[in-house]
Formats: C-alpha cells, structure tokens, sequence
C-alpha cells in the first residue's frame, strides 16, 4: 500500500472498517480533508490558478502581437508584469505560498519576454536559441529558488532545446546519427539532473525531499535510453547497437541496485522492469523476425512478453512486500 | 506505508472505535497503479504479437470476417474464465490480459468485415462490446482501457450524430457521482474504482486536457466544438457547469456546511462564475472539478490528473482557433484575477479567523 487512503480501502473492503465508520476512519486519518485542511487546499488552488491563468493569458496576449499598443507599450506591459512578479517575490520571501507563485510566475514572464522581443525586432534566431536563452536566464532563479517546480521547468527546457536544435541542424557525429544524438543527450541531461538531484536529497533542506521530480527525471531519462536502444536495434547494421544495449543495460542495473537497496522506490523500478521488456522484445524481434516472419517466432515473442510481465510483476510484488515490511 | 506505520494507523482507528476487530486483516500486498499501468502496457505489446501469431499462422480468420468475430468472442471468454479463476497465478493473468485485448480486436474486426457498418453503427458496436467487457473481466487495467475506450467510442458516436456538446457534461457528471459515490458500495469498489479512471481520462481527453501534439492533435478539443449542434449551444455547457455545482452542494453537504454560511456562499458563487468558462474554456472546469474531487477523497492520481489536465488544456487552448488569441487572452486573465480575488477574500478571512481565536 503506497497510502493510507489505500490501506484504509483495502480494510473497508476486507469488513475490517464497517461501513458507517469509514467516513469517520478517513477524516481521523487525514485523507479526507476537515474545515482546516479545505481552506489550505483552497487558497493554494485559488493563488496559484490565479497565478498561472493570469500569466498564461498574457502569453497569449503577447502571441496575439497586437499591433495597436505600439512596441513601446508591449514591451512595457511585459516587463512591468515581470517586475510586479519579482517584487511579490522579494517582499514574500522564497519560502512562502505567495513567493514561489510569484517566481514561478516571473519564470514564465521571463520567457514571454524573450519570445516578444524575437516577434518584435524580428531577430532571425531559430527557435532553439529563445528556449535555450529563456533557460539561461531563469538559471540564477531556479538555483536560489529552492522550488522543484521551477527546476522542472528549467529541465524541460533544456529537454526542449535539444530537440529544436537537432529538429533544425540534423547531422552525424562520428559514428551517431542525429535522432540517436539528441536522445543520448536528452538521457545524459536527465540522468546527471536525477544523480544531482538524489545526493543533493540526502543534503539539503525539505524542498528537496519530495519525490515526484526524481520520478519523472527517471521516467525522461528511461524513455531515452529505452527508445534509442529500440531505434539503433533496427537501425544499425554495423554491430554497434551492443554499445546502446551495454549502456541501457547499465542503466537498468543502476536502477535496480539503487531504488530497491538504498531509496525503495515502486515507481521507478516498475519503469525499469518496462523498459526491459520493451527492448528484450525488440532484441527477440530482431533475431527472429526481421529476416522472415514466421508464426511460431510470433507465438514465441508473445509468450516471452507475457512471461516476463508476469515476472516482473511477481517481482515487484516481492519488492513491494519487503518496502511494506 | 510501512508495516509499522500500517499498525499505528490501525491502533489510532482501534482506539476511537472505528474497527471491527482486534487485529489488522492479514495483510494484502496491492499492485500500486503505476505497476498496473506498467503491466498492462506488456499486456497490450503481447496481444499485438499474438495478433501476428494469428494472422501468419492462421491467415483465414482475417480472410473471413465471421470466423475473426466468433475467434475473437471465444478468446475473449477464455480470457474472461482465466481471469476469474480464483488464485489465477502471474502468468495465467497477464496471459488473460494479452488474450483479451487481442480476442477484441479480432472481434471488432469481424464485425467491421462482415456487416461494413457505417461509422455510427460501428461506434455503436463498440461502445456497447467494450462496456460489456468491464464487468466479467475483473483486471483492473483491462476495466479501465475499457471504459475509456467505450466512453470514447461514445462520445464519437454523438459527435456523429451531432450531440458532442452534451458529452463532456455527462461524462462531469458521471465522473462526479463515481468518486463522491466510491465508498457507497463496499463491494463494487473494485468496479467502480477502474471505470471512474477511464471515465477521467475519456472527459480529458474530449475537452482537450490530453493534448499531445502529433498523437492526439487536439482530437477531444476539436472534435468538441465542430460537431457543436447550435440546439446545444447552451445545453451542453450549462450540463457541464450543473456537474460543477452539483459536485460543490455535496461537497458542502458532506462538510455539514449550511446553504447560508458565508463558506457555503461563497463556495457556491466561486462554482457558479467558474462554471460560467464552461462555455469558453470547457477544460478549466473539468480540471477543478477532478482537483476537488481528489482532494476530497484523498486521492493523489486524480490530483494529478487534475493538475495534467490543467496543464493539457492551456497548451491544447493555445491552438483552438474559434477564438482569437485576444479573446482567449482576456478569459484567462479575467478568470486568473477571478480566483486571485478570491484568494484574498479567504486568506484575509482566515487571518481575520485566526486574530479572533488567539
């Protein structure tokens, strides 16, 4: 069980929890929220929608490039937007609801503001140098910022900057191809971001202890390195997919030492055992059926997929048995 | 939860007299959602290759559109019976899933080659198959791929027959009454619990909240507002605003919050002006109904589908060409100042609160 609403679940639906208390049981427990927790939940909804409806719609007033407020008055109104953001931000503080609304907010602005100016001067930079721009001048306030939202945005930036740039500028670098490039660098971003992330948890303060992030740095990371195996699978010829699969290998084995020994994480060990099967099967793909299709390579390939989701399953249900104890 | 917090849990529920025994039920290892979304993807990967395996090896039933419809019923029957074996072990499970989802497509296939339907008898079809298959195959994953599947095949079915614009207000209301209604039957929650997940999903999706440029292309959010039928101009948002009202007057009912208590008021003017984007920007109200249905419940997957759906529907929003940037624009600043407006109104009544207790 990951939760106590679960396991209060799971009592109710065992008779352990009778009916007419279960109410009582969640509200006691804290997952269904009383009067208190209702009015927290509220206003964090209700500033940071606010927040974020509001810059979202300036962006789009921005796109809208209205040409009847002059440049003069675009500019202004962007730049004054981003100013009252930071100065919410500075009289808040950083540790507050209302601050990091803001700073994030000014994050957002700050991008607005790059892509007004390209609209406005007509610059000629290519897509990739605005987001790549927009990342480094938020860089200063995601470092000071101690918010695992604006670092989010900070690395899908640069997710997002690689893939334009290769999008734009397609090439070979020695023996690599463009596609096989982007999504090694993209790994290799989320991959140091995941490492950073994971030691600097075990040092820093409690911003730095929430989970969702280092989640999601291994869900980008996996993505890469499981899609580049598949593609450099089929793609290549030469031999050198052993080099991809030794990596992804590697990869997968750092997960399992370090999520099941030392953090006992369900989620990121459920997208390892995943990515296994998707690249065991392309491998089983490729060594029986790229030559010639036959029905009992087929036959065989589904049953090997069934037998390791049900292994893998068994296996995480082991795992999630001794986290539970 | 670890096994001693698991017990602490258990003691504190014990000592105020909300437990009908002395000791915690032996405990149940549950697959979390993640592991079940996780399976279930393999469990699809292995029904394509079986679906290979059945049309090299056994070519004819794709020749014959009725002998793919029989195969694929029998495979989904098999499928059903491994399923509901009562200790079926890992394997024969995710087989059953494997085989069911394989036994559907041969099935809609068959139906497809033998009787050529036009586009809505098909939807029908497979509306009516794929909500028919929740009920006997009781895996999880498998109950909400199809309930998504059937949602969705519905709701194109009433785009077709130009009647979209009511889709996302039933699909609000059923997603409300599944979630404020989970615990209401002890024994179906298991029922219930998938079918609400496909349910979120389908609604996401049809109001564009699962906006994934290249894959879906804004499929909900277009499809949404080119079938418009001018009848349902009104109808179909006005449904959609009704679920996020009825949502809050349970909500309120629940909390034992009286109808004139300034909470109350307030929540309820804070329904009736968001659910006024229903008719503009339809996603932003089943976004905030999914956060307050998962806050309500404790349940963090709909808060995140919430916040996901959020997100999808401002990037989909950007894209909507049926009104100008501008206008869009000044929706989404007046909404943001809206709720900006609001937060001062209850973080000034909560400090006010506070002051008169200390």
């Amino acid at each position: 069980m990951d939760s106590k609403r679960e396991q209060i679940v799971a009592w109710f639906e065992a008779g352990a929890i009778p009916a007419g208390h279960l109410d009582q049981a969640l509200r006691l427990s804290g997952v269904r929220p009383d009067r208190n927790a209702w009015r927290v939940f509220l206003e964090r909804l209700l500033l940071w929608g606010g927040a974020l409806l509001c810059v979202a719609g300036a962006i789009y007033f921005f796109a809208y490039n209205w040409r009847d407020l002059g440049t003069l008055g675009r500019f202004g109104l962007a730049e004054l937007l981003l100013a009252v953001a930071l100065l919410v931000y500075l009289r808040a503080g950083a540790d507050g609801l209302v601050g990091r609304a803001a700073l994030f907010s000014a994050a957002l602005l700050a991008g607005a503001l790059l892509a007004l100016f390209g609209q406005t001067y007509q610059t000629g930079a290519d897509s990739w140098q605005l987001f790549a721009g927009w990342a480094l001048a938020i860089l200063p306030w995601t470092l000071v910022g101690r918010l695992p939202l604006l670092w989010l945005l900070q690395i899908g930036l640069v997710n997002l900057v690689i893939t334009l740039y290769f999008q734009l500028w397609p090439g070979h670098l020695w023996w690599w191809n463009d596609n096989v490039l982007q999504l090694w660098l993209q790994f290799a971003c989320n991959l140091t971001a995941l490492i950073g992330w994971e030691l600097a948890s075990g040092h820093g303060g409690d911003w730095l202890r929430v989970r969702w992030l280092p989640r999601l740095l291994a869900l980008g990371g996996g993505i890469c390195i499981t899609w580049l195996t598949v593609l450099r699978l089929f793609d290549d010829h030469t031999g050198r997919w052993l080099f991809d699969l030794a990596a992804f290998c590697g990869w997968s084995l750092a997960l399992l030492v370090v999520y099941r020994r030392l953090r006992g994480d369900l989620f990121i060990l459920s997208g390892a055992v995943l990515g296994g099967i998707v690249v065991v099967t392309a491998l089983l793909s490729k060594l029986l059926l790229v030559r010639h299709a036959e029905a009992g390579g087929l036959l065989l390939i589904a049953l090997a997929v069934i037998g390791m989701a049900a292994g893998g399953g068994l296996w995480l249900k082991l795992v999630a048995a001794e986290l539970q104890q | 939860m670890t096994g001693a917090e698991r017990l602490r849990l258990w003691r504190q529920l014990q000592e105020a007299g909300l437990t009908a025994g002395e000791e915690p039920p032996p405990l149940e290892i549950a697959t979390p959602w993640f592991t079940r979304m996780a399976l279930g993807f393999a469990g699809w990967l292995g029904a394509l290759f079986l679906l290979g395996f059945v049309a090299v090896g056994f070519g004819f039933v794709f020749r014959h559109g009725a002998i793919a419809l029989v195969s694929g019923l029998l495979i989904c029957g098999g499928a059903a019976a491994m399923l509901r074996l009562p200790d079926p072990t890992d394997f024969v499970g995710q087989f059953g899933l494997a085989a069911s989802f394989a036994g559907q497509f041969l099935f809609l296939f068959g139906i497809y080659d033998s009787i050529r339907p036009g586009d809505v008898v098909m939807l029908l079809w497979v509306t009516l198959f794929e909500a028919l298959l929740v009920i006997p195959i009781c895996q999880p994953f498998h109950r909400t791929v199809c309930s998504f599947t059937a949602a969705t095949a519905a709701s194109l079915l009433l785009a077709r027959l130009q009647l979209l614009s009511v889709v996302p207000g039933l699909l609000c209301l059923a997603v409300v009454l599944i979630w404020f209604h989970e615990f209401r039957w002890p024994h179906r929650g298991r029922l219930l619990r998938p079918v609400g997940y496909g349910l979120t999903l389908a609604a996401l999706l049809i109001n564009g909240g699962l906006y994934v440029p290249h894959l879906t292309g804004g499929l909900g959010h277009e499809l949404f507002w080119r079938h418009r039928a001018p009848l349902w101009n009104w109808g179909g948002p006005l449904l959609l605003a009704v679920g996020l009202l009825v949502l809050v007057v349970l909500l309120l009912r629940r909390e034992q919050i009286a109808l004139q208590e300034p909470a109350a008021l307030f929540s309820l003017v804070g329904a009736f002006l968001l659910g006024g984007l229903a008719w503009q920007a339809p996603g932003l109200v089943i976004g905030t109904v999914l956060l307050l249905l998962g806050k309500s419940g404790g349940n963090r997957v709909l808060l995140g589908l919430g916040i996901v759906g959020l997100g999808g529907y401002l990037s989909s929003y950007y894209y909507w060409l049926q009104l100008s940037l501008l206008v869009k624009a000044g929706i989404l600043v007046g909404s943001g100042l809206l709720l900006l407006a609001a937060w001062l109104v209850l973080h000034r009544a909560a400090a006010e609160t506070e002051a008169r207790h200390a």
